[in-house]
């Protein structure tokens, strides 16, 4: 796997943070690189899957199952959901290196959602190289990103003895939940483009609650906790905690796509907007403006258009609405929430701290 | 198996499908499925966005097999099969999703790839399909109060299972067949079913029947496990060789359409050694074989649940095989 990510981005982040997470960054590639080695490296592939006797020879099972997939791992930069499923551990006093694959498995359940959402999108890059599905076809890229999602399951059963029968009966069936409703969100997400219709605010927040919030936030968190031996109470703050950070990164990212004074921003100026995707500062926007500025809106957004001056008139309705000013106010609600959430933990101070800076990195966002 | 009975376990199955993914989406469904509602549920887009694909489908393949031969074995086992209804629900809800995902063939993008009903974009279907098969980890893990924990935690990592062996074998079918062009002989064909194919055929029916049980490591239910599992491959061949001559003139019509890795164009290829060039009585010949296969590995599996397994194997294979001339009965 990769080790010469650059750490540029770690400058944004609090100092005792960032050399906590940069000492920290070899360890979580080591975990996944080991994790992959225990599970799919071809001497003991098919053990994992049961196909001893069956399923052909393990070179091909090995170039179908984690060719398409470890691009995704190997292009990945930040680890920030592994980092946090390490945090917990420690911060429940536990050791993060008896804990490799559940520190690994945060990561192979975000990738695998990327190859997904790629799909969907049909994006034709990812992180600065092309897109499994480009690479390999929708069904291959498909089949392998929805193998890899679902590993978890082997990965927990197999580590029964030294999790504990409670904990990873636990983790067996957070992860299953998460998948499902995942599903659910990734319904609306993909929905409502074709379907049409109005939106209320509270129905787009459901969407991101499920789909933004689950696999980046929410369940590193819970396995985290649950790897740790917490109780049900605490794992239900940690799962509440991911849903305030995840829900709060993405009403943020969608404020940086239409108006980010940032020159480092990677995204194109209003490309979602371009794209007619409703989000909540635009069902604000069409509830509070007048008659006049919902059509010009709605109008522009049907459009998918790139005209820059249709977009900028898009961005201006959403700034005169004060829909971005109101999901701002939302955003920094719910992130006070989740700093007071993590007050609430039972983790001990010093990766309270670290906890803390992280939620404030991921949230200022400022590159 | 009667017919009376069969009715009977098909409207089990039928009231487990519409209890856990209804045809109309409710609050309270979701209430009960996804837990308490933190915002505001958009009831019309799930409605057309999940529950309505998916109703096409089960509305387009009624047979509930597997969740009838579920019910079967558990009724034969001693249990009561309406009382295991998130396990009949879901088993036929990654057999609908597997037949979704099937239905569209291998194109750069979703765009490309074509469904065979294209109303709606493909996205919409193809995200139908991935939710309905990942509710059945959760339907075996948090709504089968009926199993113990480590049992329901047991089947939702085969559920599990499941969705990682046909998501490497679909990869695999397409590697080793399509692009790599292997010849497939009898063991291959064979070897890759039983890797890949099976687990979602029958076997995951006994894995149910052995978490409601609470037997999972007795020796005499592998036997059963391992026994459904090569009934799911003479099945499979079984099918093909039924199919065989829809599938040549689908696929001769449009050889980029592949309808299974068998009819892809082995004999345009000029590969007249690969069992897909043969005559489908070759795919007879291994499903008898399977077939025997499966009776000497349950031998040691209890006799009353081994009979109906094997009824229903034999109610649902020997009528396939019996088309073809000169063939003996399977049993």
């Amino acid at each position: 796997m990769r080790t010469d990510f650059s750490t540029s981005f770690t400058s944004d982040m609090g100092l005792e943070l960032a050399q906590h997470y940069i000492a920290w960054l070899p360890f979580g590639r080591a975990a996944i690189t080991e994790t992959i080695r225990d599970f799919a490296a071809t001497e003991r592939i098919k053990d994992t899957l049961g196909l001893n006797g069956s399923g052909g020879d393990a070179a091909t099972i090995r170039a179908a199952w984690v060719d398409p997939w470890y691009p995704y791992l190997e292009r990945t930069g930040k680890m920030i959901r592994p980092y946090l499923v390490s945090l917990c551990l420690e911060g429940y006093g536990r050791d993060r290196a008896d804990y490799k694959h559940e520190i690994a498995l945060a990561e192979f359940i975000h990738s695998s959602s990327l190859i997904l959402d790629d799909i969907v999108d049909d994006s034709m890059y990812r992180r600065g190289g092309p897109s499994a599905h480009q690479m390999v076809g929708v069904l291959a890229a498909g089949a392998a990103g929805s193998a890899w999602l679902n590993v978890g399951f082997e990965i927990v059963w197999r580590d029964r003895d030294l999790l504990g029968a409670r904990v990873a009966n636990r983790i067996i069936e957070e992860l299953a939940w998460e998948h499902f409703v995942t599903g659910l969100g990734t319904t609306l997400d993909v929905t409502w483009p074709w379907a049409g219709g109005d939106h209320l605010p509270g129905e787009y927040l459901q969407q991101i609650l499920h789909r933004s919030a689950s696999y980046t936030y929410r369940l590193p968190l819970k396995i985290g906790g649950l790897s740790a031996g917490v109780p049900d109470s605490e794992v239900a703050t940690l799962g509440k905690l991911g849903e305030q950070i995840g829900l709060a990164f993405q009403i943020i990212d969608d404020i940086l796509n239409v108006d980010s004074s940032d020159a480092h921003w990677g995204k194109e100026k209003a490309e979602d907007l371009a794209q007619g995707k409703i989000n909540l500062q635009v069902i604000l926007a069409l509830e509070r403006g007048n008659e006049e500025q919902k059509e010009r809106l709605s109008q522009i957004l049907a459009k998918r258009t790139t005209d820059t001056q249709e977009l900028s008139e898009a961005v201006s309705i959403l700034k005169e609405t004060g829909a971005i000013e109101e999901c701002r106010k939302i955003a920094s609600s719910l992130q006070a929430d989740a700093l007071s959430l993590i007050d609430s933990l039972s983790i001990n101070e010093t990766n309270k701290r670290r906890l803390r800076e992280l939620t404030d990195y991921i949230l200022r966002r400022s590159r | 198996m009667s017919q009376q009975l069969r009715n009977r376990y098909r409207s089990l199955a039928d009231a487990a499908l519409e209890y856990w993914m209804p045809r109309i989406c409710t609050q309270e469904w979701l209430l009960t499925v996804a837990g308490p509602t933190r915002f505001q549920w958009d009831l019309e887009t799930l409605q057309a966005g999940l529950l309505d694909p998916l109703y096409e489908f089960a509305a387009a393949r009624p047979e509930r097999l597997r969740p009838i031969l579920t019910a079967a074995v558990l009724e034969s086992a001693g249990l009561d099969p309406s009382q295991y209804s998130s396990l009949l629900a879901a088993i036929e809800l990654q057999f609908l999703a597997d037949v979704m995902v099937k239905d569209f063939y291998n194109g750069k993008t979703l765009a490309t790839a074509t469904p065979t009903s294209a109303r709606r974009p493909l996205s919409v279907t193809a995200t139908s399909a991935y939710t309905a098969r990942q509710f059945a980890p959760t339907l075996a893990a948090g709504h089968s109060p009926n199993l113990k924990t480590d049992d329901r935690s047991w089947l939702a990592y085969r559920f599990g299972r499941v969705l990682i062996l046909a998501g490497v074998g679909a990869t695999v079918s397409h590697l080793r067949w399509n692009r790599d062009h292997k010849l497939m002989n009898d063991e291959s064909y064979v070897e890759h079913l039983r890797g890949f194919a099976s687990p979602l055929t029958f076997e995951i029916c006994i894995d149910c029947a052995i978490a409601a049980l609470g037997v999972r490591e007795r020796a005499e239910f592998v036997a059963l496990q391992r026994a459904a599992s090569v009934i799911g491959v003479a099945y499979q061949a079984a099918l093909e060789a039924n199919n065989w001559n829809q599938d040549l003139k689908l696929h001769n019509a449009d050889p980029k359409v592949e309808r299974s890795y068998l009819t892809h164009a082995a004999v345009q290829d000029g590969k007249v050694k690969d069992l897909r060039a043969r005559e489908p009585q070759a795919f007879v010949q291994i499903a008898r074989r399977e077939l025997l296969a499966a009776e000497r590995i349950s031998l040691a599996a209890p006799a009353q649940i081994r009979e109906t397994l094997f009824a229903f194997a034999g109610e649902l294979i020997d009528p396939l095989l019996n088309k073809f001339a000169g063939v003996a009965h399977a049993h």
